[in-house]
């Protein structure tokens, strides 16, 4: 491939398998986001890689819409519009089992997923996550919140003591 | 072994590579793309298709704000609305036919494929009924939670698939439990038969043609 070098689209399938939870759906979005791209032709772009992760975002919540599965997210991003007062959030303090991770990894919202391959994999800060995801820096933060307490509390509902510190 | 969560996820999404094949696809695609031709004609509608495009947008957003201040913008999905987001979905997978990720005809083989699972997919005893044999499978999603999708057919070539997901309560709690002398749940959608019920703790949904 000319455009994309095979590591960039390695790193986009990644994102793909973040944001869908499996190799199939990641491959299809990953296909259709390059695809758009490419017929489009946008000039000016610097950042190919956002560029089509954006596409790809937009496209498979766009499924999850018509498939009318969407409801976990839709639910979800009701409660973000509450008010949560949180000055700083961050997951580098938790220690998990690859293992666990693992066992829980489909059980997760795609944008928790999402957030965990922005937050994880590219070490993008709040800023730099609520600039690519076009939402307020405290909203990032609310989730990041959320995904603690989430990941916390899947540890404790298994019974494993430890996996998580 | 713990790990902090910045490695751990890098690990795990490290296993995942894309082949040669796929690679090869995606060149493919380039290739495909930069060969065929611009669309110069969509230029000249562009102009009143912009202002159709605002001023249906504004008709969608009146009609949500309307519906966002009504009564029913906080309801939960009633136990029928569950059952039915559920038969669409899996209707929705059985017609898209997506390929085979493991082709074989021995339970087994195609349920050994699927390591990925926090269950053991199962032969279920309501598919007995249908004179069918398997094909393959692949991986998928009912309502978010991962799933096997069984693909059978049979004599006369018609295809069903059989979806397996591991029973999370507060996702399928409506779904009648077949070891409790209950009967699979049928619905109609797409001009599908879909059959949902519990079984041995896996949530099962038969589709199949409506008069198979």
């Amino acid at each position: 491939m000319t455009f994309l070098d095979k590591d960039t689209l390695n790193q986009l399938y990644r994102f793909g398998i973040a944001l869908t939870g499996n190799e199939q759906d990641s491959q299809d979005v990953l296909h259709t986001a390059i695809e758009r791209f490419l017929r489009n032709k946008p000039q000016k772009i610097n950042q190919q890689a956002a560029y089509i992760r954006t596409i790809m975002r937009n496209y498979w919540y766009d499924e999850l819409r018509k498939l009318k599965t969407h409801r976990d997210h839709v639910e979800a991003s009701q409660f973000e519009q509450e008010i949560i007062s949180i000055h700083s959030q961050s997951l580098e303090d938790i220690m998990i089992d690859q293992q666990e991770l693992q066992k829980h990894w489909s059980s997760l919202q795609d944008s928790q997923r999402e957030l965990l391959y922005l937050h994880c994999v590219l070490e993008y800060t709040a800023q730099e996550i609520s600039d690519e995801l076009n939402c307020p820096r405290g909203t990032v933060l609310a989730r990041i919140h959320r995904l603690k307490k989430h990941l916390e509390k899947m540890a404790q509902t298994n019974g494993s003591q430890g996996a998580l510190s | 072994m713990k790990k902090p969560i910045n490695q751990s996820v890098n690990d795990l999404l490290n296993n995942f590579e894309l082949s040669d094949e796929q690679l090869a696809s995606f060149a493919q695609l380039e290739k495909d793309c930069l060969q065929s031709k611009p669309q110069t004609k969509q230029v000249n509608i562009n102009h009143s298709k912009m202002w159709l495009s605002l001023v249906a947008s504004f008709l969608v957003m009146g009609l949500f704000m309307g519906q966002f201040l009504g009564a029913g913008a906080n309801k939960k999905l009633t136990s029928d609305e569950q059952l039915h987001a559920i038969a669409m979905e899996v209707s929705y997978n059985h017609l898209k036919f997506k390929p085979l990720e493991v082709a074989h005809s021995n339970l087994s083989q195609v349920t050994g494929y699927f390591n990925r699972l926090d269950f053991n997919p199962l032969a279920s005893s309501q598919v007995a009924a249908l004179s069918t044999s398997l094909i393959g499978g692949r991986y998928c999603s009912i309502q978010g939670n991962i799933a096997a999708q069984l693909r059978m057919e049979d004599n006369q070539g018609r295809i069903s698939t059989l979806f397996e997901s591991r029973y999370q309560a507060q996702d399928f709690s409506m779904l009648p439990n077949i070891e409790q002398g209950q009967e699979p749940k049928v619905l109609y959608v797409d001009g599908q038969r879909v059959a949902l019920w519990v079984e041995k703790g896996l949530v099962m949904a038969l589709v199949s043609e409506a008069n198979q």
